[in-house]
């Protein structure tokens, strides 16, 4: 069967991966600040009005009303908490956690509550949520709108992460989260949502758990997460001309991780960069450092190169934004290293 | 208020289930056959069962780190909740849990919590889920007074309160959380008529008095099932033990302790369906005795089980992750 | 400081019984009352102590609740009053209230400031004895004291207890009594229903299928409770009483029977009741609600009588007494001078 594809943009790609599955299945339900946006205000209340800070969510609620589609409070503990809770009860919900650095607000919800009780209660309960939150440098917003911080995420027993970098895993991952019966956090980076690419019909999975080579080689590989795999394509196009073939490795999945794709592709290259914008310390970069050297030792013939964040927070102004963003000439530099 | 006989012999019941229960499990712990903490319930058996008189098993709960009680009064079997406070393969949640995560969602019973404050979003949510689908079910959130003070329940009542959702928030005023009196931790030592900032009625109920709590309580679930919305009820009873076993409980004076007991609800209950001619002495005496048979039963079978095989460790986190990733690495 | 002592030097003290319980029964919930949060009561009692000092009172004895309600309105004591806690025993029970006004009556109070509704008044006239009360409401149903400020209420309150009002401004409020074989066993300031109930639960009384009879120690036009139901009846003025027989029969009367609930009740008979009348309560078993709250159980085996008796508290209305004042003069100086 051949299905039609087009293009849109990575923030199209999220909107029609809720409405598909909205309209696929009525357990589920979006909640959030400003997810439809205006409530109550009678001249919007069909069509909502912001549709999320960055429009994501648009016009969801003319199609799917209130009851469905639902701006909460500035209550992250109360609205994340009462996602957790009405998963366990049996809706799918996907809660908008506006960005993730706020997480501090409603952490005890997430990791105590919704990433616990399938274990504390001896496998009784599922919990059946999304939380989808915006991540990542670049817009200026400084220290508490930027981390990334899927780290810390990944880092939990019970939560599966995913952070999709184009247009087509965006969907695909989403649906797949949507359906899939543990709580999945779901990071949007906030650079990528202009971002266009092809994107197919319908409905279809990216399964949660699989990495994806975005662009083969034999001499390096580059394993990138969300925003950088672009940053690690560029280098890798600009390394060509020097006659270095970098296989580009998206992660796609932090937890579970596909450690196959990743020990395969050093098997083939042999050397390894990685490439993470969050913090460097116990990060997914440090974790895929770990496990080259555990179960891919054999195959290193050079050091491990991390391409990271400084160990700050975000900085505001453009220019000190620019040097915390790792980019493809940061890239690059490791890569020479190392080949 | 009409409450059928058969309803009061399962108060009673289930009433005095409970204090069995607890009285066993602080002689069990004692004898240290108990893992962990313990916190206990005795004296606030009134509150969990004249609520959940009027509950099914199709309504949720959400409790507290105090949970046994909440559990019995919801119908969770008790031999697989003493099995669990083992920490052996047939307690209710499998030894994961233990008694401060002690849950049973086939019985509506969504966890006891270790986090004070932890459960009043997530029965927002049971209630959340109830109104999307259409459905008469309500939520309980039950928590203590040491939690009146965390956002969350502030957060939680709100949003229910906005959404109107089918939740009843049962504060169980105990008057101390862990050794720290409510008059201190209470900027305005008053929970009930917090309930007017979220517009929504706030009640002060007596809660070693089981018909009071039952009638309170009633009115409240029938309340949220007409999709009134929320209801706030305080109960205000006294906790037998400390705040944990172990706890010296130097923070009260015998005195004060012998003035809870002359209020225990179920002496309380006694005397009322007795003096009523409700139900026979004899009658009671034999519950009394089931009761304990029943409790017997349980440590019986709690002792005779199996301690979870190590790698069960390893299961039940996801629905559906890779194994060898939940493993240690070496 | 032992009681005896205290007797001594009682004359001009106040007493304030604060009910930290009052304005919070179901009565929010089965009807539309509102709620009297008791920072408020703390406001109230502020007030109350700011008129106190102004008329030169020195000592207040209060009742010592657990939430500090008078001890957080003297904050620090910025009244600079002798402020002394009443020595019972807290039960957080009624009884608290009524050994507390045993205690002030024991020990020469001036007079009594009561903060609560008709149930609060009714446990403090138990054991007040001869000693006024100055009641502001602050209950469910609030028949018996006065929608007062504080203010007004302590600067009553306070010009009695210096000497610049006497008895002549008190009014005798009747009273109901209940003796069950023989023995006086309770008092009802407002009315007494004789309810089919069973168990006394909440307390609270709504529901007028469950009542049988009402008696009312006066009939007053204007209020809410089983009082309405006879004043709906009986437009006679005080100082006459009446019984209500409730039930299909003669009339129906439409009523505020709690705070935002007005109901139909089916009246079978009544006739006025004057001091002194004895009414038998035939219907037995039964629970007896004293001023809208059930309070007694009655065996089948009992006499149960009520008898409306004349000889109630004493009672006064800040409004009056501060006309009075005035009509002597007092407010022509600084208050304190007179002294």
């Amino acid at each position: 069967m051949v299905v039609a594809t087009r293009v849109l943009s990575y923030r199209q790609a999220i909107n029609e991966a809720l409405r598909l599955e909205m309209r696929r299945d009525p357990t589920v339900i979006l909640m959030g600040e400003d997810v439809a946006g205006g409530a109550t205000i009678q001249h919007i209340e069909q069509e909502g009005a912001w549709g999320g800070p960055l429009g994501v969510t648009k016009s969801l609620v003319s199609e799917f009303g209130r009851q469905r589609v639902l701006d909460t409070p500035i209550s992250e503990a109360a609205f994340i908490g009462a996602a957790v809770g009405a998963a366990v009860t049996g809706l799918r919900p996907v809660a908008e956690l506006m960005f993730v650095d706020f997480f501090g607000v409603c952490m005890d919800q997430i990791f105590n509550q919704g990433a616990k009780l399938r274990y504390m209660f001896g496998g009784k309960a599922k919990v059946p949520m999304v939380i989808r939150t915006m991540i990542g440098a670049g817009f200026g917003a400084a220290g508490q709108h930027s981390g990334c911080h899927y780290a810390v995420f990944a880092h939990m027993p019970g939560l599966k992460a995913v952070a999709p970098a184009t247009p087509y895993d965006a969907k695909g991952l989403l649906i797949a989260a949507i359906r899939d019966d543990d709580p999945v956090m779901f990071f949007e980076h906030k650079m990528l949502y202009d971002m266009t690419g092809e994107v197919p019909e319908g409905d279809y999975v990216v399964p949660i758990g699989k990495a994806d080579i975005k662009r083969e080689g034999n001499d390096v590989t580059i394993v990138a997460i969300s925003r950088m795999v672009h940053i690690a394509l560029e280098a890798a196009k600009r390394l060509s001309t020097e006659g270095i073939e970098a296989e580009v490795v998206d992660l796609r999945s932090l937890s579970p991780l596909d450690e196959d794709a990743v020990l395969s592709s050093l098997a083939k290259t042999r050397r390894l960069v990685v490439v993470d914008e969050d913090n460097p310390r116990c990060s997914v970069a440090a974790d895929i450092a770990a496990l080259a050297v555990d179960k891919g030792f054999d195959y290193l013939d050079a050091p491990v190169k991390l391409v990271t964040a400084p160990h700050t927070p975000v900085p505001f102004s453009p220019s000190l934004e620019r040097y915390y963003i790792p980019t493809p000439e940061r890239v690059i530099a490791a890569v020479r290293e190392i080949v | 208020m009409e409450i059928p006989r058969e309803r009061l012999r399962w108060i009673y019941e289930r009433m005095a289930l409970i204090r069995a229960f607890e009285d066993r499990v602080a002689q069990e712990f004692a004898a240290g056959k108990l893992p962990g903490f313990v916190h206990l319930y005795a004296g606030e058996e009134a509150i969990a069962v004249g609520v959940c008189a009027h509950l099914t098993d199709r309504d949720y709960i959400t409790s507290t780190h105090r949970g046994h009680g909440h559990c019995i009064a919801k119908g969770v079997d008790v031999k697989a909740m003493m099995a669990e406070l083992f920490g052996k393969a047939t307690g209710v949640c499998k030894g994961k849990g233990g008694s401060m995560h002690i849950a049973d969602v086939d019985k509506g019973m969504l966890g006891a919590n270790g986090i004070v404050g932890g459960g009043p979003p997530i029965a927002c949510g049971a209630g959340l889920m109830a109104k999307t689908l259409g459905t008469d079910q309500v939520a309980v959130c039950f928590f203590g007074d040491g939690a009146a003070e965390q956002g969350t329940t502030h957060e939680a009542m709100n949003l229910a309160a906005i959404w109107k959702l089918p939740v009843v928030f049962v504060c169980e005023n105990n008057l101390y959380a862990e050794s720290t009196p409510w008059t201190y931790h209470c900027a305005a030592p008053d929970i009930a008529s917090r309930a007017a900032a979220y517009d929504m009625p706030g009640v002060l109920v007596d809660g070693t008095d089981v018909f009071a709590v039952y009638e309170a309580a009633g009115e409240a679930i029938a309340r949220a099932r007409r999709g009134e919305g929320p209801t706030l009820l305080e109960c205000r009873a006294f906790r037998y033990y400390g705040h944990f076993q172990g706890d010296a409980v130097s923070y009260r004076t015998p005195e004060e302790e012998a003035a809870y007991r002359q209020r225990d609800p179920i002496q309380r209950f006694r005397q009322t369906v007795l003096s009523q001619g409700l139900l026979s002495e004899d009658e009671l005496d034999a519950i009394d005795a089931a009761v304990q048979h029943e409790i017997n039963e349980a440590v019986r079978f709690a002792e005779a089980s199996p301690l979870p095989p190590p790698e069960d460790c390893l299961t039940d986190v996801y629905v559906s992750y890779p194994a060898e990733q939940l493993a240690f690495r070496h | 400081m032992s009681g005896k002592q205290r007797a001594a030097g009682a004359p001009g003290a106040v007493g304030i019984i604060a009910n930290p319980a009052a304005g919070k029964d179901v009565r929010r919930l089965v009807a539309l009352a509102s709620t009297f949060d008791n920072q408020e009561k703390v406001r109230i009692v502020r007030r109350a102590l700011a008129g106190l000092t102004a008329t030169g009172v020195r000592r207040v004895y209060y009742l010592p609740d657990s939430f500090g309600i008078v001890t957080r309105a003297a904050e620090n004591n910025r009244f600079n009053l002798d402020l002394e806690p009443i020595p019972v025993p807290c039960t957080f029970t009624a009884s608290d209230s009524e050994q507390a006004a045993s205690w002030l009556a024991e020990h020469g109070a001036a007079c009594i400031m009561t903060l609560g509704g008709d149930g609060t008044n009714r446990v403090v006239a138990r054991g007040c004895r001869e000693v006024p009360l100055v009641p502001i409401a602050t209950g469910t149903n609030n028949v018996f004291p006065y929608l007062v400020d504080g203010t007004i209420a302590g600067l009553a309150a306070g010009l009695l207890a210096v000497g610049q009002l006497d008895d002549t401004c008190l009014e005798q409020r009747p009273r109901l009594e209940v003796w069950i074989d023989g023995t006086l066993v309770d008092i009802a300031l407002i009315d007494v229903a004789v309810s089919r109930e069973r168990f006394l639960g909440t307390r609270a009384i709504w529901d007028p299928n469950t009542i049988e009879q009402i008696i009312v120690s006066r009939v007053i036009p204007g209020v809410i409770g089983l009082a309405a139901v006879a004043a709906a009846l009986c437009p006679i003025p005080a100082p006459t009483g009446a019984f209500v027989e409730l039930g299909p029969g003669s009339v129906s009367v439409t009523v505020p029977l709690a705070p935002g609930l007005v109901t139909t009740v089916p009246v079978r008979a009544w006739c006025p009741v004057e001091p002194g009348d004895e009414i038998v309560i035939e219907q037995r078993p039964c629970t007896l609600a004293l001023d809208g709250e059930r309070e007694l159980r009655v065996e089948r085996s009992h006499r149960v009588t009520v008898r409306l008796s004349p000889s109630g508290p004493l009672v006064l209305d800040p409004r009056l007494a501060l006309g009075e004042a005035a009509r002597r003069g007092c407010f022509l100086s600084p208050l304190t001078s007179a002294l």
